[in-house]
């Protein structure tokens, strides 16, 4: 039996475990209490609900009858979770089908440029959804929108809404945005299919159908189901895309459902939105969990080294290499081209050499909202500022805890590893706009030595590293693991202290990796909307507020200024973490 | 400094059976040691704790008079206090430092003086042949390079005792004769009880002046290699040691009828090499000769009779495959073991 005294003399040697523990109490509080907050608040009464007969503070099923059984609740929950459920399983589809089958491509046909495609097509994931949807509706926007129409009505062709707004749009623009990591994913599956497996079936005389169904699709079928799940998960917290697609029409999800609720400071329902779009993201995550442990089975038994010859297409190489190309055009390269230029022409639909302008982004168009252009215009600066500065601080604090929480993971043997490990991934079961109304029911007033923090950009930057602390606890572990326990060892065997360790060889050897694992939270941070619409107050002002908000009044060029601006800083800044190796941190989130 | 294990057991969490499982184990001032075994025996656990890199669940472990891993009684010296060095698997090169910085590291912690330090790191260098390499860094350097710079790491401070784990298994066949030589003329040099850990037979039988068999955990037999090889303590011990491997009849074979035994014996062996082998006349056919490999200076020859298959390592071919012949061997160069593969 170890005696206490033991344990302290082992402590005294290796602290970390102390150390995991804090942190880990540290997590419990950023990651549950939010949580907590949500669910209790959809129990208790706020004050000034109409409606709430019980006292401020009181327990109440209010809520939940108002969401569940009322006259309201159709429009309030049920349309929205049925539009949630379609789009996620619609979108969840698209992105499988356009995904593996651009993937099966690029890694098993002789087209030209292979494998090289993911490189291409990723460019995809790096714009922000919302900007595509923006894009969407500068060509299909019709007439019950703010502003003038989108290009096709302007050049006379009818939009219906169907095509405009709504489920249509919301499903290609966020299919078109997350395939490149299904594409991603099956590429790698159809890697690891052993040559041998193939050919076997082949020399048992099966047909070239039969080896596609009997070996190739189970083969892939984990890697598929798994990516099902998480792009659902993710497409269920997603807000900026379906909000800027449904708000003309009226057309609500879940997410977005939620974001109005809170608009409207009704508390109360919007928890109780937080918390079934947060059960749901649990089911997807449990579900994929549960796929990838029963897909250990099959990797076991691949260790293939024998590559698969790639399918001959004979004829049908120029057409599959131009599906690609339609796929790039589709994808990203027309929608920055019409984001982009649609800022440099006078009006939509027009275009001549007579029609190009500057005047969105220098002169000003004059009109009282935002009457200068957007480079001499105070607002942009500010938000760029803003947006850049949060983003940055987001990134330095998430990649500082999620290296740290790898060091501490690897030096604390035992349960408080693995707990310390199992709560930097929790925030993946939390979708974004939970996690905001979260938040905001917890930091909304003061608790104990912790200001209120609503409306500040402190809350914002928690929300951020929280959002991304899985991503950067796994950089973390990738980087820590790369060098290895033993160079630690090697330095206490040589005689120093675990503070000197630390000091001399585990810090340096990290701060190679720190730009790493910053560089990715710093991107998606440029771009996050989720959190900052819900978590800013108007008088902060970041980019891609300032671009929503333009758009919903209809500045739709000035918009795609803004909008223009953010997504080249978040192609840049996501190839540059390609480059410096980030292939598994673009995937990573 | 002499090193003692008492019950020492290991026992990893959701881990069905102990890694160590009530190891003792006494080793004496000077000694060279060579921890044996399969992989997953437990050699490496044993060494980590010995090092402080992991801890006992159990039982005690005393370097010298110290004792230094004692739950029972509290007891727990951090790894950088023990003043035992060791030379990692993968040598644990710092990739951010030259030589001459990893070299200098545990000097620099014990706060020697700069102008000691340069004379020590650079005695030690020269002594290992890495005097040009000292502003190199690990990246830079060829496999046994680096592990001759892990050596030196842990000899310039002059630890009390040194523990290699698996020094020769990365090392093509010729740098891991020299690293043999270099580890036997360093342990004369420096006088220091030193333990390695191998899965290789012939590495300890070259090295060690004792070994320690380990198998499930336990100490299988602890003795001179010679001892080791022509008495195995068990079964197991005897299956392990020697290539081939020690030929085991159950007691009821033929081959063995007229070996003397005791009522205890259930399983006799004997070597490859113990074996003489003779032409069969067509009349007394015994065994067939399924294959016959030369090693260069001798044969080995696989031999079967109904479902026994045996190995005899003998000087000359005796046969070509399919030919008769004849064993026969001394019975005094017999091991008896019992039923549970204990020696008798």
């Amino acid at each position: 039996m170890k005696t206490l005294q033991y344990r302290l003399a082992t402590l005294r040697s290796n602290p970390m475990p102390i150390l995991a523990i804090v942190l880990a109490a540290v997590l419990v509080y950023a990651i549950l209490g939010p949580v907590e907050s949500v669910l209790s608040a959809a129990f208790v009464a706020h004050a000034g609900d109409p409606g709430v007969t019980q006292l401020p503070g009181h327990g109440t099923t209010f809520y939940l009858e108002r969401m569940f059984s009322s006259r309201a609740a159709d429009r309030l929950f049920y349309q929205p979770l049925w539009h949630s459920i379609e789009l996620t399983a619609l979108t969840a589809a698209l992105t499988i089908a356009l995904g593996v089958g651009a993937g099966w491509l690029a890694a098993r046909t002789d087209v030209w440029g292979g494998v090289r495609w993911n490189g291409i097509l990723i460019v995809a994931f790096m714009v922000p959804s919302w900007a595509f949807a923006q894009t969407w509706l500068t060509i299909f926007k019709n007439e019950h929108a703010a502003g003038g129409t989108g290009v096709l009505q302007s050049l006379g062709v009818r939009v219906p809404d169907a095509l405009a707004y709504g489920l249509i749009p919301s499903v290609i623009v966020l299919s078109l945005h997350l395939f490149p990591l299904v594409m991603a994913l099956s590429i790698d599956a159809f890697g690891r299919i052993d040559a041998a497996q193939e050919e076997a079936a082949v020399l048992l005389g099966a047909s070239r159908l039969t080896v596609v169904r009997r070996i190739m699709l189970p083969g892939i079928r984990p890697t598929v189901l798994s990516a099902a799940m998480l792009i659902a998960a993710g497409v269920m917290g997603d807000f900026g895309a379906p909000y800027v697609l449904g708000l003309p029409v009226g057309y609500n999800v879940l997410a977005t459902s939620l974001y109005g609720e809170l608009k409207n400071n009704r508390q109360g329902t919007a928890a109780v939105l937080a918390t079934v779009v947060t059960l749901l993201g649990v089911l997807l995550i449990a579900g994929d969990s549960s796929l990838t442990r029963g897909a250990k089975r099959f990797q076991t038994l691949t260790g293939g080294t024998m590559r698969l010859q790639p399918i001959r297409l004979r004829f049908a190489r120029p057409f599959a290499f131009a599906l690609l190309v339609i796929l790039a055009i589709v994808a990203f390269a027309g929608p920055l081209l019409i984001l982009a230029g649609s800022t440099f022409v006078d009006k939509l639909g027009h275009v001549s050499l007579a029609d190009l302008t500057t005047r969105y982004w220098w002169q000003g168009t004059g009109n009282r909202d935002f009457p200068t252009g957007l480079l001499r215009s105070a607002d942009f600066w500010i938000g760029l500022r803003n947006t850049a500065a949060v983003a940055a601080l987001a990134a330095i604090v998430c990649a500082i805890v999620g290296l740290v929480a790898a060091v501490l993971i690897r030096n604390s043997p035992g349960w408080i590893g693995s707990l310390l490990r199992q709560l930097t991934f929790l925030p993946h079961l939390v979708p974004g706009v939970a996690l905001a109304a979260g938040l905001i029911a917890l930091f909304v007033v003061p608790r104990g030595p912790i200001p209120a923090l609503y409306g500040t950009f402190t809350l914002i930057i928690i929300g951020m590293v929280i959002s991304h602390l899985p991503f950067a606890t796994r950089t973390g572990i990738a980087a820590v693991s790369q060098f290895g326990g033993e160079l630690d060892d090697a330095a206490r065997m040589s005689g120093a202290g675990w503070l000197s360790t630390l000091r001399r060889v585990t810090v340096p050897l990290l701060r190679r990796t720190f730009g790493a694992a910053a560089l990715f939270p710093f991107i998606s941070g440029l771009k996050e909307l989720t959190l900052i619409v819900m978590l800013s107050t108007i008088s902060m002002q970041f980019l891609p507020a300032l671009s929503l908000d333009l758009s919903e009044h209809g500045y739709t060029q000035q918009a795609n200024a803004v909008t223009t601006v953010i997504t080249l800083l978040a192609v840049a800044g996501g190839i540059l973490a390609r480059r410096l190796g980030g292939m598994g941190a673009a995937l990573a989130t | 400094m002499s090193l003692r294990l008492t019950s020492v057991t290991r026992r990893y969490r959701g881990a069905k059976r102990a890694a160590v499982d009530g190891l003792d184990l006494d080793v004496p001032d000077g000694a060279l040691l060579c921890l044996l075994g399969a992989s997953g025996c437990g050699k490496t656990t044993t060494l980590r704790m010995i090092a402080g890199l992991d801890q006992v669940d159990s039982g005690s472990i005393e370097i010298g008079v110290r004792t230094v891993d004692a739950p029972a009684s509290g007891v727990f010296v951090a790894p950088d206090k023990r003043d035992v060095g060791l030379v990692f698997q993968h040598y644990a090169l710092w990739p951010h430092m030259r030589v001459r910085q990893i070299v200098e590291f545990g000097l620099r912690e014990r706060h020697v003086p700069r102008g000691e330090r340069r004379e020590l790191v650079g005695a030690i260098l020269d002594r290992l042949g890495l005097g040009d390499l000292a502003e190199r860094y690990p990246s830079e350097l060829s496999g046994g390079q680096q592990q001759r710079v892990a050596l030196a790491r842990t000899l310039v401070v002059r630890p009390k005792m040194l523990l290699l784990d698996e020094p020769l298994s990365n090392l093509d066949a010729q740098l891991a004769s020299e690293m043999r030589e270099t580890i036997r003329t360093l342990h004369r040099e420096f006088g220091c009880t030193t333990v390695f850990v191998t899965h290789d037979q012939s590495d300890a039988m070259a090295l060690a002046d004792r070994i320690a068999v380990m198998h499930g955990g336990r100490l299988a037999q602890l003795g001179a290699p010679l001892e080791v090889y022509r008495q195995p303590a068990t079964i197991h011990v005897a299956r392990f040691i020697g290539e081939p491997p020690m030929n085991l009849l159950p007691v009821s074979h033929p081959l063995v009828a007229s070996v003397p035994r005791d009522e205890r014996t259930a399983t006799v062996g004997v070597r490859p090499e113990s074996l003489r082998l003779s032409p069969a006349s067509p009349a007394d056919p015994e065994w067939t000769i399924r294959s016959a490999l030369p090693t260069g200076a001798s044969w080995v020859h696989s031999l079967e009779r109904g479902e026994t298959v045996i190995s005899a390592h003998v000087p000359a071919q005796a046969g070509a495959p399919g030919d008769q012949v004849t064993v026969a061997f001394d019975a005094a160069d017999a091991s008896h073991f019992d039923a549970s593969g204990v020696r008798i």
